[in-house]
Parts: structure tokens; sequence; C-alpha cells
């Protein structure tokens, strides 16, 4: 009842207090004045009419005494005159009715005919009537009893006027309580009615209203400077929140980083400048309420992203550096280091998370081309290591072979012989695969005209390759001219057209383009300077690769060539080449469309090309025997057993030496007696390089040939024409050892050519 | 009570004999003695019969007992409380009246006129009634006090002046 009352309006409660109080006041008025005169009334009445019964039966006695009974009913008639008399009778002594009269208008009523003589006085007040017997006594001698009955009817009504009354009175109140409450409401509500719209329109967002403050003042006055004060503070507290709030999108919008945060339920609520950018939604307010699938995410990464802010929002513990992909709006892909952490309520609940990243894009294609080059180094030495042992038993072995092959006359075993010698070969070619790739085999530093490779590579392949297949050129570089060993290069485009034909089974066009390239400016994710670059492309129009296949591309031995038919040496090699002559090489392919291989050179401007191959035609073994004593270095056994052999068929006196310190002992002795020193570069204790110099000083016009297992075309030429040291590749084959032996003999002595503390590092392996 | 249509006229005579002596004061004194009988004296011919002696055995009046005697103005009148005059004896009445002056003796008459005539009261018959006349002035006289309930009953009241 109370907490309804509470609901109504300040009028209605007036209205009703006013009404209440008003009856109870009343009411209250009404019961006691209704209680005191009924008391009164009473009291009244009954002394009025036992006054007026004595009076009657005193002055009746004689009417009673003599029989005057109309007399006495004259006499009882004249009782009426008191309105609360109804009737009254006389009766005798004996008490029997003597005389009896009813007031006019009332019903009659049978009266007693007969009472008790000795009736004493009695007075009987009930409910509405009132009954009086009163002995009638003259001289102490009793003549008889007077009887008298009032009723109460009368003063009954004059009740029954109040409560009508007090009816009249609510009512009356009522109609009054109406217009009070009228002005109640004027003078109480209104001040608060119009407060409240105040109030609500400071809620709605309206800052600038404020109340009007009374002057008399009172609750209500208060009341309004309250509200002004707490306006004051909102609209001083908005402010600050809203400047906080530019501040804090002005910080998020020009950190380079992406922000936003998200609810429990991975909906966007805010995110900042660089993230709506990445986005592509435009301004950043537009990123609430949306998801990621909203956004341009690739499908795979929604999940991961999901996982992610459930992971977050679970433990509750913030996730910092996670590397993750993302697409963006503009459909580059880019990786972000990504942190997440839980965004907390008052109570510590988590809400929701907050996320930022930084694009690491640069730094992940940095990452994995140094992971890329540090793993083709570690292959590189490894394969170096291996080519340079295996071509030292490479040269044991087809030197008695080609031994073999001198001693022998029977066709079979000379077959068995030729075998061996070839598969020495093969091995030797493959060797030299690998080691190019290796980059143990140095360049030799001469201008190429790379057009004029591209030519004669292309003739080559014309004449070589399945018919379907076209070969086009786009030589558009005005200067094709690069520093570098030829032979290296033009292997390098031979397998490039082998890697081409072998992905056009069913033909195809490979289109050899050149053009030149200039980077200006150092670049992050380029190993170049800057400077001119010859570009050459190499494009067919095959079966492509896929990414995976294109990630491990130039690595040795990978191929996806059927087994015998291919190394997967090939490309390894061309990369070993390209990177040695200081340039570049990357793929691009798409799986059906094709494949271009892209190389960059550094161009050699100005420079006139060297267009002697450095490929010598190899006479055939001559009849004429030798003359001379070799001195010869190694420390593989295999290889000087073979070497010696080889040495001694063709006619040379050969003294054998496996380590440095044994042979310059040997040298020491008589540095005159040895017409020339064969001497292997890689051996334990004491390296080849040492044993050189050692001899130059001994003898510095002694002729030398240096053997290795690291084969390098242009280590040889640049040895032999600026230091007269002839260079032979292991393995060799008796006439080319032959061969350069007699070169090496026929050049002059030249004892000074070698400078003091120059030793033959370029020919040490790096 | 003595008014009743159905009884003898003297027996209500009688009952209203009782009550008139029962009603008038005698002068002070008068009824100092207990030992001594109220004394209603008949002058005249008993017209009551035996019913007035009866009643007077039942009855006392201020206090006293109640003796019935015949009147006889010779003898001594003052042992008389009250004298009831028959209607025969109107001769008599001065007579009477003259021998009974300045007592305190209440005369009663049964006849109309004969309290116009200086007895005290005098009943008549109005309407089959019998009611009576008070000659206030010779009452008055002779010492009685009459009271206003009695004298409202009376249909007459003479007062010395003629009403």
């Amino acid at each position: 009842m109370m907490s309804r009352l509470r609901t109504l309006s300040v009028a209605a409660q007036v209205t009703l207090v006013i009404l209440g109080v008003t009856f109870f006041a009343l009411a209250c008025y009404f019961s006691l004045a209704t209680v005191i005169d009924d008391r009164h009334a009473r009291e009244t009445l009954r002394s009025q009419a036992l006054m007026l019964a004595r009076i009657a039966a005193e002055y009746n006695v004689s009417e009673l005494a003599f029989g005057y009974g109309p007399e006495a009913r004259a006499n009882l008639d004249k009782l009426f005159l008191l309105p609360e008399i109804e009737s009254a009778q006389i009766y005798d002594s004996a008490g029997r009715l003597f005389a009896s009269r009813t007031r006019q208008g009332i019903h009659p009523t049978p009266c007693q005919e007969k009472i008790s003589p000795d009736q004493e006085q009695t007075v009987i007040l009930s409910a509405g009537y009132l009954e009086i017997f009163q002995p009638m006594i003259f001289r102490e001698q009793r003549y008889g009893t007077l009887r008298l009955s009032a009723s109460t009817a009368a003063f009954q009504a004059l009740f029954d006027a109040r409560l009508r009354a007090l009816l009249l009175c609510l009512v009356l109140v009522l109609v009054l309580v109406i217009p009070i409450a009228v002005i109640v409401q004027r003078w109480i509500s209104r001040p608060i009615h119009d407060l409240i719209g105040k109030v609500q329109a400071i809620a709605g967002g309206d800052l600038t209203i404020r109340a009007e403050v009374g002057e008399a003042g009172g609750e209500v006055a208060s009341l309004c400077t309250s509200v002004n004060l707490m306006a004051d503070a909102l609209e001083r507290r908005i402010r600050e929140v809203e400047e906080a709030r530019k501040l804090l999108q002005l910080v998020s919008d020009h950190i380079p980083a992406g922000v936003f945060w998200k609810d429990r339920n991975s909906v966007y609520v805010w995110a900042n400048r660089l993230f709506a950018e990445v986005a592509g939604i435009g301004e950043p307010k537009n990123i609430a309420g949306k998801t990621d699938d909203d956004l341009p995410w690739k499908k795979e990464q929604i999940g991961f992203y999901r996982d992610y802010d459930r992971r977050v929002m679970e433990t509750g513990k913030a996730e910092l550096s996670v590397i993750e992909p993302l697409r963006r709006a503009d459909g580059a892909d880019i990786w972000l280091d990504t942190r997440k952490v839980p965004l907390h309520d008052a109570e510590g609940r988590v809400i929701g998370v907050l996320g930022s990243f930084i694009d690491v894009t640069d730094r992940i294609r940095l990452e994995e081309q140094l992971r890329h080059s540090e793993k083709m180094k570690a292959i590189g030495q490894l394969a170096g290591g291996v080519a340079h042992d295996f071509n030292n038993q490479l040269g044991g072995i087809l030197g008695s072979a080609e031994l073999l092959l001198l001693k022998l006359s029977d066709p079979t075993l000379r077959s068995y012989a030729e075998g061996i010698k070839t598969a020495c070969l093969r091995s030797s070619s493959l060797i030299k695969q690998l080691l190019a790739f290796a980059r143990k085999s140095d360049v030799l530093s001469a201008p190429v005209n790379m057009h004029q490779l591209l030519v004669e590579a292309a003739g080559l392949l014309q004449h070589s390759i399945d018919r379907r297949i076209t070969v086009v050129q786009n030589l558009e570089a005005p200067d094709p001219t690069v520093m570098g060993d030829s032979g290296q290069l033009q292997n390098a485009l031979l397998n490039l057209a082998i890697n081409a034909r072998d992905a056009m089974p069913d033909g195809g066009t490979l289109t050899f383009a050149t053009r030149l390239f200039n980077i200006e400016k150092p670049t992050s994710s380029d190993e170049l300077a800057p400077g001119r670059y010859l570009e050459i492309l190499a494009s067919d129009t095959g079966h492509g690769m896929t990414r995976e296949v294109q990630s491990r591309l130039f690595e040795p031995f990978f191929t996806t060539k059927e087994a015998g038919k291919g190394t997967g040496l090939g490309l390894a090699a061309v990369y070993g080449t390209v990177k040695s002559h200081g340039g570049i090489i990357d793929v691009q392919s798409e799986v059906g469309r094709g494949t271009t291989f892209r190389i960059l050179l550094p161009l050699a401007s100005g420079l006139k090309t060297d267009t002697a191959g450095p490929n010598v035609e190899i006479a055939e073994i001559p009849v004429k025997a030798a003359q001379g004593h070799v001195l010869l270095v190694d420390d593989e056994e295999v290889v000087r057993i073979a070497s010696r052999q080889m040495l001694e068929f063709l006619g040379y006196r050969v003294t054998v030496c496996s380590e440095g310190q044994e042979a310059l002992a040997c040298f020491e002795k008589s540095p005159s007696e040895f017409d020339l020193v064969i001497l292997d570069l890689m051996m334990p204790r004491m390296s080849g390089s040492e044993v050189f110099e050692a001899i130059r000083r001994l003898r510095p016009e002694t002729k030398v040939l240096v053997v290795s297992g690291f084969n390098s075309q242009s280590a040889a030429a640049s040895l032999q024409s600026k230091w007269g040291v002839k260079f032979l590749g292991k393995p060799f084959l008796l006439n080319e050892l032959r061969q350069t032996l007699e070169e090496l003999l026929r050049l002059p002595e030249v004892p000074d050519a070698f400078p003091q503390g120059m030793p033959l590092q370029s020919l040490s392996p790096t | 009570m003595v008014s009743g249509g159905g009884f003898p006229e003297y027996q209500v005579k009688a009952e209203m004999l009782f009550r008139i002596a029962e009603f008038v004061d005698w002068p002070s004194g008068t009824f100092s003695r207990q030992d001594k009988p109220f004394v209603i004296g008949i002058a005249g011919k008993d017209p009551f019969g035996p019913y007035l002696t009866g009643k007077a055995k039942t009855q006392k009046i201020h206090g006293a007992c109640v003796e019935i005697r015949a009147f006889d103005p010779e003898a001594a009148s003052g042992s008389f409380h009250l004298v009831f005059i028959s209607e025969h004896e109107r001769e008599r009445v001065p007579l009477l009246l003259k021998k009974i002056a300045r007592l305190p003796i209440l005369s009663v008459s049964d006849g109309e006129g004969f309290s116009h005539d200086g007895v005290h009261i005098g009943f008549l018959t109005v309407d089959e009634r019998i009611r009576f006349n008070i000659n206030l002035s010779t009452a008055t006289q002779s010492g009685f006090v009459v009271p206003a309930n009695l004298l409202r009953l009376a249909a007459r009241v003479y007062r010395g002046d003629g009403t």
C-alpha cells in the first residue's frame, strides 16, 4: 500500500493526504460529539422524564383518588408537550389500568392492563426506549402508579442528521480538495516537474541546460542548485573524457601499430586508423559491431584469430609476440607481430581483448633470406668438402683407368677400362657443378658479353632440344657486358634452358630476354648495392612449380625429376655461379602457367669482352716421350700412385712426397734438379701455398703446376698469366696433364715474377 | 375509583367523603392525640347504610380511626370532625351551620345549593357523575386549608365574593 502510494505523483499524494486527514478529523469530531451528545441527551431525557413523571404523579393523584378518568386523561395528554414522551398510563392502587394515553401519530402498543400494586419507582432505559414507573402518593398514602414511556428516536434522528452532515462535509471536502490539489501542484510539483524535464534534457546530452533557482529558496531551490552543480560536474567530466578520448585516438592513429579491441564475443569495439587501413573499412569508427568474418581476412586466418582471442580471454593472460599472417584489404599478404591482452572490468572479469600489431613483413622476409643464404652456405661448405675429396679419389681412379687403357690390348678388357674412365668423367662433371654451387671454383674475372653467350646457348639449344620448343630472344639491354667467368655463365644459361626444356615435355616457348636494371637506393629486401645491373630473364611456358618446390629450388640434390634423369645440381650450380658473380637469382612461377628465372648481374661498362672461350681443344696423346724431373707432392695416396704412373708413362722422372715438409726437404737438397713441381693445394700440416712460397724462395724460377680438387678455371687462367703457375683441376685426363706440363715447360723462366708475400690465397678455400 | 357508574350512589359518596376528609387539612393540632378517633357525624337520616360503617372500621383518616355517629347539634359538637348533612335536612342547614360555625368541623352536604349557602362542600350530580362544589370562603373561615388539587376537582368553588 505505502509503496503504491509512493509511486503516485506529489499532487495525488497531497490530495490523498488532505482527504485522509480531513476525513479523520471529521470522523473524530462527529464520533466524539455523538458519544457526548448521546450521553447528554439520554441523561437529560432521563431526568426530564423522571421529573415529569413525579410532577404528573403528584398532579394526577387527586384525579385518581376521586376517579376523575377524563380529567386524568386530559392531564396525561399534556405530557406529550415533551416530544420524547410517547405514552402515559395511570394504574390504581390495585394495579389496574385507570387511564392511558398514547401520543397521536404513534402506533399504540398494547399497554399492560395490570401491574404490581407495589411497583416501585423504576427507570428502564433501553436502546431506543425509556420507561418510568412512578408511585402516586398523597399524604403518604399510595393511590396508584404512573407509567411513562419515552422514545430516544428524537435524538436518534439528530444523530442521523449529524451523520448526513458528516457525509455532506466529506463531499464538500472532496470538491474542495481538487482545487487545493491544483494549487498544491502549482506550488510544489510544477517546479519539480520543470526540474525533471531539465534533468531529462541533461541526461539526453544537452549539457548547456541549467535549472532556474528560485529566489525564495527552500528544498526545490536547493535541489535546483544541486542539479546545476551536478550538470557542471558532468559537463566538465564529459569534456575531460572527450579530450582524453581524442588524445587516445590521436595517439593511436599515429603510432606505427594497428590497435583494436574486441568484446567477450570477439566483436570489434574500437580500432585505430592503421587497423582501419589494413582492414579497408575507411574510418576507424566503422569497426564497431563488426567481426573478423566481416573483414577481408582469409578463412583459415579468421579461425586462428578466434582461437587466439579465446585463449587470451579464457586464461586471462596476455600473449605477446605472436607472429601471424594476414591478408590486407588491398590483397597483400603481410606478417604481423601481434600481442593480445585481456581486458578486465572492475570485478576482475574478462570483458574482452585488447590487441595490437606491427607489420614485420620486411623482417620476416629478411630473416627468410638470411636463413636461406645461411642454409645455402652450409650446404655449399658441405658440398665443397665432399667434392674436394671426391675429386681426389676420381683423380686416382681416372689416372689408373687411363694407364690401364694404355697397357691393355684385349678389346674386352679395354672396354671395361673405358667404362671406368667414362664413369669417372661423368662423376667429375657432377662434382664440377657441385663446386660451382658451392662457389669453390673461383670466378675467372674477365669481361663477358652476355648477349654473345645467350646467342651461343640458343644456337646450341636449337640443335639439341625438342623441336616443339621455340627459343625466342629479346635481347634489349644496350650494354650486355659483365665481369665474370664466361664458361660458368654459359653453363648457368644452359642449365636454365635444360630446366625449361624439362618443364615443357609437350613443347612451348623458351624466351631469353635482357634489359638494363637500375637499383638507385639500397633496399632492405635486396642484397644488391645500388648501381646498374643486367637483368636476364629465362621464361618458359611449362607446368610451373608449387611454392614448396620454389622454396627448395636451389638446394643441391633437390630434384623433381625421375630418378636418373636429374642430378639436382643444375640449378644449385646456377645459384652458385650467380652468387659468385655478385648477382642474384630469383624465380616466379605459377602452376600450369610457366616459370620465369630472373638473374641480375652487375654491369661492367666500358670493358672489352673476352670473347675467347677458356675451353681449349685438347690434342691427342703424343707418341713422343717427355723428359724432365718432376717433384710430385700430394697427400692422397691414390692420387700420388695414379699421377706418378701417368707421369712416368709420359716419360718423366718422378720424385713423390706425401706432405709439404718432406717435399721441401727433398727440394732443398738439390733445387735445380727438379724441372717442375706438381703441388696439391689442400694438404694437412703444411698447405700447398706455404710449400709454394718456400720453393719460390729457394729457387724462384722453379715451374709449378698446382692441382686441386677445387676445380677453378679462373684460378688456372690468372695463375698462368700472372705468376707463371699452371693450374689443373682434379681429376685430370692423361692428355690434359701432358699438355699442361708441356705448356709449362715451354714457358721461359721468370725468376722475379712472383713478389714476396703474395701467397696463393686466391686459390685457398674460403 | 369512586366515580364508577356501576356503583350505588352512596357507596361512591362514602368513598368520596373519605377522600375529601383525607385531602382537606384540619387546623393544626386537631389530630394531636392518636387515641382520639376521627368522628363523622350524620345529620339527618343516614343514607349510607352499613357501607360507611364498614368502611370506617377498615380505614383511617389522618392516621386516626373513624367513628360514625349521628350528629346531634345539642350535644358537644366539638367532638366531631366532619358532619354529613343529608338532603332532607335542608331546613335545618342554617341552624346547623350556626352551631358549628368557627368550629373545625368540615360540613359536607348531599344536595345542590347547600354549599352556596355556607356548607363547605356539597355533592351534586353532573352528567351522571357525582361531583362537588366547595365553599372556600366558609371553609377558610372555619380554619380549613383546602388543597389546590381538591379545588381543581370541584365543579364550583365559592370564594366569598359570590364566585
